[in-house]
């Protein structure tokens, strides 16, 4: 049963219309009857009549009529109250035919009447304002608080006249304290250490320091990050992120603070002289899904990934529906339509690019030993390359036009040369060839190439890409070429060029007739260095170029130096040889459709190309990147930032189409949020923004996340959504409390809170429940009692496998791939498989588990997993039949089963021992005589069933005993106390 | 019990259950009605869903006219222009170089350039007394033509498989949204709790672009999840018991587990705990009722040579027979994917003169023999079949790469294509059309989301009202961000 709506909230929305207080609030009092009566027309998307009762200067301002919808201090003079009053049915809100046409109840319109009277004084939704210190309470049972929290907890039970229940036994606490920490179960030892001495506090440090608490706690983070191991969907090929899993856990373990964490998280590879593992961190946005069916447009992906990255950040550290903003203003919230595309300019401009291979990866030694070298040799190809690039004082060269005299292409192509620009019309095929015939006598020491896009309007751009594949020369003597074709007696007609290259479609420089001589070119240099191919690819065949890839952004040049200068001599004509060498089917060949070439004299290129330094730093170069191959690591994808040369416009899209865009906007936050202190508005800037002590949100929202792992339903129970269509929090000032202390105290430390909150009284109590506390208060908001909620996904998996025994305490590592039946793992492309190991990788704990988004491991989502699909920052606990299923017949848990009963047999010597042995390992609780007695039973049935089956029980056991007594330990294992801590 | 009489009963029910959440102060419904805001709920309540029993039938906004729907997807996406939308001025052009106007502004997945068009592959001719065009490609199906509507006008926003999928069954091309059947169980329970609501059965040898997210629960509790179920091995994933464990014997384990657990109960007074106990028992059923209803030898020998069935195989045929006997056992969605329709032409099995032709094999005798025996059966009348791609195909042959290619295809085409529907509620005959060349829909256009509003209708809800809050709206499966309306045109 999922604990989505609490009963609580029902109780504040009647309480709402009872009467009129003391002073308004409009927050308290006006937001939400604005919200359930007026703002689906006069909202932020739709604002009939000219008026939203979102933005407080359209509610105070005049409406289409003329009329002021709300006039401070005079609600007779306010429209709104003539209104809601009036009953013509042309003139009454709500209108007659709007939500049952039902008037606003009597003390509704006198809260209303009293606040424009008090001023009509607009308040933004309390979440969008900073936590403010919050008084400690006072309460009447001093004796029962240990802490602050507890005080703010139980002096709301006593303003409800409840009393907090007894504290749970020490095993009760200690299972939950165990699980919720870790993740796993108290092993028999540590309860029997715990029950003889009681030490709370101790307990929860040796928790804390436990390498498994970082795997427990990064369980919720993966979530919230959508991680896979796949790239999802049509193809759902494997992608290696699992490096950005390990660092999380590690970052967890270490005790990180969170306000660390997340600059690393959101913007490590900017972090000044970020690291290999700075740089691994950033892999949280790159857990976006990449798509590479055929076909696809990789810039349109590009822009589901950077939207996802968009939402998933709100969701994530601001607890705030930003994904609505994206096609229209927000219909409750204000914000605007264009704060989401200020926001989305902020993330607009990292390399990634939906691309097969994932582009860009950082390469993560497995030896941590050899970071710093693998770091210096990064930096050290980084460095050498853009020096390779840098033009110098040939940079000012001016340049002219160069128009083709003649061109030629596939035989579908159509050029036109027109202004000293070259378009391509037709049909081009992938791996076109042009070949350029220049003007008689033309000189030069270096070529521009102009790629240009095909249409004229920014709006329209970014295009398909454009990728300059292969440039070289072809120099053709006419004199020689002839005595050369006399020669042959294979004389043709047609103008001089037609055959040159080869066939026009292959390009087989190796098919040169004589009198032609081919001249390549000896240097390269670009406009900037980006995207995944190197433009020194453009001087020879194969894949990759100069250009633009996956899309054309805008106009992009390419420089191209021969080694000497260029002078046609008279009669001789000189054809350049343009060769795509894209063939990848999603990107149609890459094909340059707009180009224009210029010519400089400035003998400054070919004195910078055959500088003896550059061969130099080309030998360096060679040298760093063989002996960074030469470092075995995995590859994890990261977040990098385009240069600044290169970074993309953002524009608004409107109605949230990108086909569709409109003016460009800068990088910033939302207008209602503080603003992003001068300087670059980039992710840094962003990430030091989310938890600078200005944010209204991070605190608050992280606090309340870690709060529902522990109890269940957060102080909001709605984690994603903290705006005015959220729930409102159960203990307001307590949240406000936890977060400032959390921030300035607890210096942003989970540890710290947690360490605080599962000693706290409240999270100590019993979670036994009364008919009558059932009543009063069914999913427990008040907290009177203790949190009894059921094991995780996850947690059912390793508690299985602890419990028996099997499980692999390894941590960190490649996925492994767990038992799972046969035929959910249909991969047709890449010819992956689902390998189980044997040994202890089959064992692993369930984050470990591979997570193909397409085919997750089955039994996982059974019991409630996120798919990982996109943000999950709630799972919805459920109860069903498959879960039953699962944990009775999947191998995986009879493997576990058998295993338990094997431990059970070492335990004790009888049959009652061994059950109330393996009772107490499951559940943690003294185990009840008449349990024992029943299960002692089932023992004796199924053994006897066993005896008279020797066939039978050979599949289930060695012997009758030990079948019979797999039998009960699969029950205990399927017990509701295994199920819930 | 006739369907309007049912929906009364299940009202009167509902109403008391209504009545016991508010009073009793279990439920999460009424309080739930109760808390959101709820702009867009103002007037009426969205479904009052109590998470407690996610599969209770709800009351459906007014009397449905399907009671369960059976969603024949043809994966990859079928020309509609060799089965069902003839168009002579195609085949007049064949060969011809495409008029610029048909690719100014359009977006192709594998098109270069300028194409030729393709005219069509196959002679059509007019079957039944209602004269529906069909090629010769689907010899079985022209018998059962005036028990179908075929809507000649489809369209959708997608040119490419996983999104044109996801739109088709979630409303929307990127992931994390319920899809049709989530939706559907979410409205109205299931009418079988031996069984999963929500089924899903595939064949042609691979799973849908779209993945599990074509039947995913999204931002639903995963609770409504589909399904997806074998006609190979065992039907339901962890259904049998393990090697060495009898069904007495699991009798009296779950006997001792329900006892142990009573005494939780009674201990703790977590009303969960009653619950499992509950889901126990129901999967102890389960295991019987679902290994029953996907056990196709039962069926006598005639039904599963009118359906060709191919035993021990994962095929399209297995799949009909099965999606009737689980429409018989009250599943309400039960959504078959037949992978392999992607006619490019790159290849001879993507080739419209080979591959394709197997296709039409596959898929022509069986889902005539289920919309015969369920006609037989009386269960026609509430059963909604809906079959069809997620896209059409390109009146132009491919070009991939910009060359000519040896085998004729078509490029994906989201412009227009047909699906059909026949059955709970629907008229047979034909609906709209696409223009000369079959590449738009033209007259009377639906979309992929009008579909859905219509399918709704038809399962008793006004897709508008049908809703979840998700990211600060009130979600449904028509998609808040595109028009859509029911198809009045076909309701019978």
């Amino acid at each position: 049963m999922s604990r989505l709506y609490p009963l609580i909230q029902l109780a504040a929305a009647l309480a709402l219309g009872a009467s009129a207080r003391a002073e308004t609030d409009f927050n308290r009092d006006i937001r939400p009857i604005l919200n359930r009566n007026c703002t689906g027309c006069h909202g932020g998307v739709k604002q009939a009549g000219g008026i939203s009762f979102v933005y407080q200067e359209l509610a105070l301002g005049e409406g289409k009529s003329g009329a002021r919808t709300i006039l401070p201090g005079n609600p007779d003079g306010s429209e709104v109250i003539r209104r809601v009053l009036s009953r013509d049915a042309e003139e009454q809100m709500p209108p007659q035919d709007h939500g049952g046409g039902k008037p606003l109840p009597a003390a509704e319109i006198a809260l209303l009447r009293q606040w424009i009277a008090e001023g009509a004084r607009w308040g933004d939704h309390w979440a969008f304002v900073k936590p403010q210190p919050q008084p400690v309470p006072a309460v009447k049972n001093a004796a029962w608080p240990v802490n602050d929290t507890d005080r703010f907890i139980l002096a709301k039970l006593e303003s409800e006249n409840l009393a907090p229940s007894k504290a749970a036994e020490p095993a009760q606490w200690l299972r939950r304290a165990t699980l919720d920490l870790t993740g796993l179960p108290p092993s028999p030892q540590e309860l029997a250490d715990f029950e003889r001495g009681p030490s709370y506090e101790k307990t929860v440090d040796r928790l804390l320091a436990s390498p498994h608490f970082g795997e427990r706690w990064a369980g919720m983070w993966m979530d919230l990050a959508r991680y896979a191991d796949t790239q999802g969907y049509e193809k759902d090929n494997g992608r290696e992120i699992w490096p950005w899993r390990d660092w999380v856990i590690r970052a967890f373990n270490a005790g990180m603070p969170y306000d660390q964490f997340t600059v690393k998280q959101l913007a490590g590879d900017l972090m000044p002289d970020a690291s290999i593992d700075d740089r691994v961190a950033t892999g949280f946005h790159r857990n976006t899904q990449t798509n590479t069916e055929g076909g696809t447009n990789d810039e349109e992906f590009r822009l589901h990934a950077v939207i996802d990255r968009v939402n998933t950040t709100w969701t994530v550290w601001q607890g705030t529906t930003f994904g609505c903003v994206q096609c229209h203003s927000h219909p409750y919230d204000s914000f605007r339509h264009d704060d989401y595309y200020r926001f989305l300019a902020i993330f607009n401009s990292t390399e990634d690019a939906d691309l097969g291979d994932d582009f860009p990866r950082v390469k993560v030694p497995f030896e941590p030993g050899k970071y710093s070298e693998a770091e210096a040799l990064d930096d050290e190809i980084a460095s050498l390359r853009l020096k390779l690039n840098a033009t110098a004082d040939a940079a000012t060269t001016p340049w002219t036009p160069l128009p083709p005299v003649g061109i030629k292409g596939p035989e579908d192509a159509r050029f036109i040369i027109a202004e000293n620009e070259v378009r391509v019309g037709g049909t081009v095929p992938n791996g076109a060839l042009y070949t350029i015939q220049l003007p008689p006598q033309t000189a030069f020491t270096a070529l521009r190439i102009d790629l240009l896009p095909q249409k004229d309007d920014p709006k329209q751009w970014p295009e398909l890409g454009a990728v300059l594949g292969h440039l070289w020369m072809e120099l053709e003597d006419p004199v020689k070429r002839a005595a050369a074709r006399l020669e042959a007696g294979k004389i043709k007609s047609g103008a001089p060029g037609q055959e040159a290259g080869g066939d026009g479609k292959t390009g087989d420089p190796n098919a040169l007739p004589p009198g032609v001589q081919r001249i390549g070119f000896h240097a390269v240099y670009a406009d900037t260095l980006t995207g995944p191919f190197d433009p020194e690819e453009s001087l020879t065949a194969g894949p990759g170029g100069g250009g633009a890839f996956p899309a054309l952004l805008g106009p992009r040049w390419l420089v191209f130096v021969p080694q000497q200068p260029v002078q046609v001599p008279p009669g001789a004509v000189l054809r350049l040889q343009l060769k795509h060498e894209i063939f990848d089917a999603e990107t149609k060949g890459a094909i340059i459709h707009h180009f224009k070439i210029g010519a400089s004299l400035d003998p400054a290129w070919t004195r910078l190309a055959n500088d003896p330094e550059r061969s130099g730093l080309q030998n360096r170069l060679a040298e760093a990147r063989r002996k960074r191959e030469a470092i075995p690591s995995a590859s994890s994808l990261v977040m990098q930032e385009r240069p600044p040369e290169a970074r993309r416009e953002t524009r608004v899209f409107l109605r949230g189409n990108f086909l569709a865009k409109d003016k460009v906007v800068q990088g910033g936050t939302p207008a209602i949020l503080p603003q992003l202190p001068p300087g670059p508005a980039d992710r840094l800037a962003l990430a030091r923004w989310l938890v600078s002590p200005e944010n209204p949100l991070s605190a608050r929202v992280i606090v309340n996340r870690l709060w529902a792992e522990l109890f269940g339903t957060g102080i909001i129970g709605t984690l994603e959504d903290f705006g005015s269509t959220g729930l409102p929090p159960s203990h307001p000032a307590l949240l406000d409390f936890l977060a400032l202390r959390f921030q300035q105290e607890q210096g942003w430390s989970f540890k710290a809170l947690l360490r605080e909150l599962v000693l706290s009284s409240t999270y100590r109590q019993d979670h036994r429940t009364s008919p009558a506390q059932l009543a009063r208060d069914p999913h427990n908001h008040l907290l009177g009692r203790g949190p009894r909620t059921r094991l995780t996904a996850e947690m059912v998996r390793d508690q299985a496998l602890a419990a028996s025994g099997l499980l692999s305490r390894q941590t960190g590592g490649a996925p492994v791939m767990p038992p799972q039946p046969d035929g959910v793992w249909q991969v047709v492309y890449n010819g992956s498989a689902w390998i189980t190991p044997e040994g202890p990788d089959r064992y692993r704990r369930a984050l470990y588990t591979y997570w193909r988004r397409t085919s997750p491991y089955p039994s996982f989502m059974t019991f409630d997993a996120a798919s990982r699909e996109v943000c999950s920052a709630r799972r919805i606990v459920t109860n069903t039949p498959l879960q039953a299923l699962v944990t009775l017949n999947d191998p995986v848990y009879f493997e576990a089963a058998q295993a338990l009963a094997r431990r059970m047999m070492a335990a004790a010597g009888d049959t009652e021992a061994r059950i109330a042995w393996a009772l107490r390992c499951v559940t943690a609780r003294e185990p009840r005589a008449a349990d024992i007695a029943r299960l002692t039973t089932l023992f004796e049935t199924a053994k006897a069933t066993y005896t008279a089956d020797p066939l039978l029980s050979a599949k289930a056991g060695p012997d009758a005993g030990t079948a019979a007594l797999t039998q009960v330990a699969s029950t205990i294992l399927n017990l509701d106390e295994a199920f819930t801590k | 019990m006739t369907l309007s009489a049912e929906a009364r009963t299940r009202y009167f029910q509902q109403i008391t259950r209504r009545h016991f959440l508010r009073d009793c102060a279990t439920g999460l419904g009424a309080a739930w009605l109760g808390t959101q805001s709820g702009t867009a709920w103002a007037g009426v309540p969205p479904v009052a869903r109590d998470m407690a029993h996610p599969f209770a039938p709800v009351m459906p906004h007014f009397a449905p006219k399907a009671k369960r729907v059976i969603f024949l997807h043809m994966a990859g996406a079928p020309s509609h222009l060799e089965l069902f939308d003839y168009k002579p001025a195609l085949a007049k052009f064949d060969g011809q170089t495409c008029p610029a106007q048909y690719l100014e502004g359009k977006r192709f997945a594998f098109i270069q350039g300028i194409p030729k068009l393709l005219g069509p592959r196959f002679p059509f001719a007019q079957y039944g007394s209602s004269g529906a065009w069909l090629s010769d490609k689907l010899p079985h199906f022209r018998k059962v033509v005036d028990d179908v509507c075929f809507i000649k006008s489809m369209h959708t926003d997608q040119f490419n498989h996983a999104p044109a999928q996801l739109a088709m069954h979630t409303g929307y091309s990127t992931l994390g949204y319920p899809s049709m059947g989530a939706w559907a169980s979410y409205g109205l329970g299931s009418e079988n709790e031996n069984l999963p609501g929500f089924i899903v059965l595939l064949s042609g040898g691979k799973t849908p672009d779209a993945g599990k997210s074509a039947w995913g629960s999204g931002f639903l509790p995963s609770v409504y999840q589909g399904v997806q179920c074998r006609s190979k091995g065992e039907p339901v994933l962890y259904l049998g018991n393990p090697d060495g464990v009898s069904r007495s014997l699991r009798r009296q384990s779950l006997d001792a587990l329900a006892e142990l657990n009573r005494r939780a109960h009674g201990d703790a007074g977590d009303p969960e705990t009653l619950t499992r106990i509950t889901q126990y028992e129901t999967a102890f059923n389960m295991q019987v009722s679902a290994s029953a209803a996907f056990d196709i030898s039962q069926e006598p020998e005639a039904v599963r040579a009118a359906y060709g069935v191919k035993p021990g195989e994962e095929a399209f045929a297995n799949n009909c027979l099965l999606a009737r006997r689980l429409a018989e056992r009250g599943v309400r969605y039960i959504q078959l994917f037949h992978w392999g329709w992607d006619s490019h032409g790159a290849n001879e099995k993507e080739a419209l003169d080979e591959g394709f032709l197997g296709q039409c094999r596959d898929v022509d005798q069986p889902m005539t023999a289920l919309l015969t025996d369920l006609k037989q059966r009386g269960l026609l009348e509430d059963t909604l079949i809906v079959w069809g791609g997620e896209f059409g195909r390109t009146p132009m042959r491919e070009n991939r790469g910009g060359v000519a290619m040896r085998w004729a295809g078509r490029d994906h085409n989201p412009g227009a294509f047909t699906m059909w529907m026949a059955g709970g509620g629907v008229k047979p005959g034909t609906y709209g059309a696409s223009d000369e060349l079959g590449y738009e829909a033209v007259v009377d256009k639906v979309s992929v989301h009008d579909l859905k509003a219509t399918m709704l209708h038809l399962l008793g809800y006004d897709h508008k009202r049908l809703t979840y809050p998700n990211q600060g709206l009130d979600q449904r499966v028509t998609n808040v961000t595109k028009p859509s309306e029911v198809v009045t045109g076909i309701l019978a």
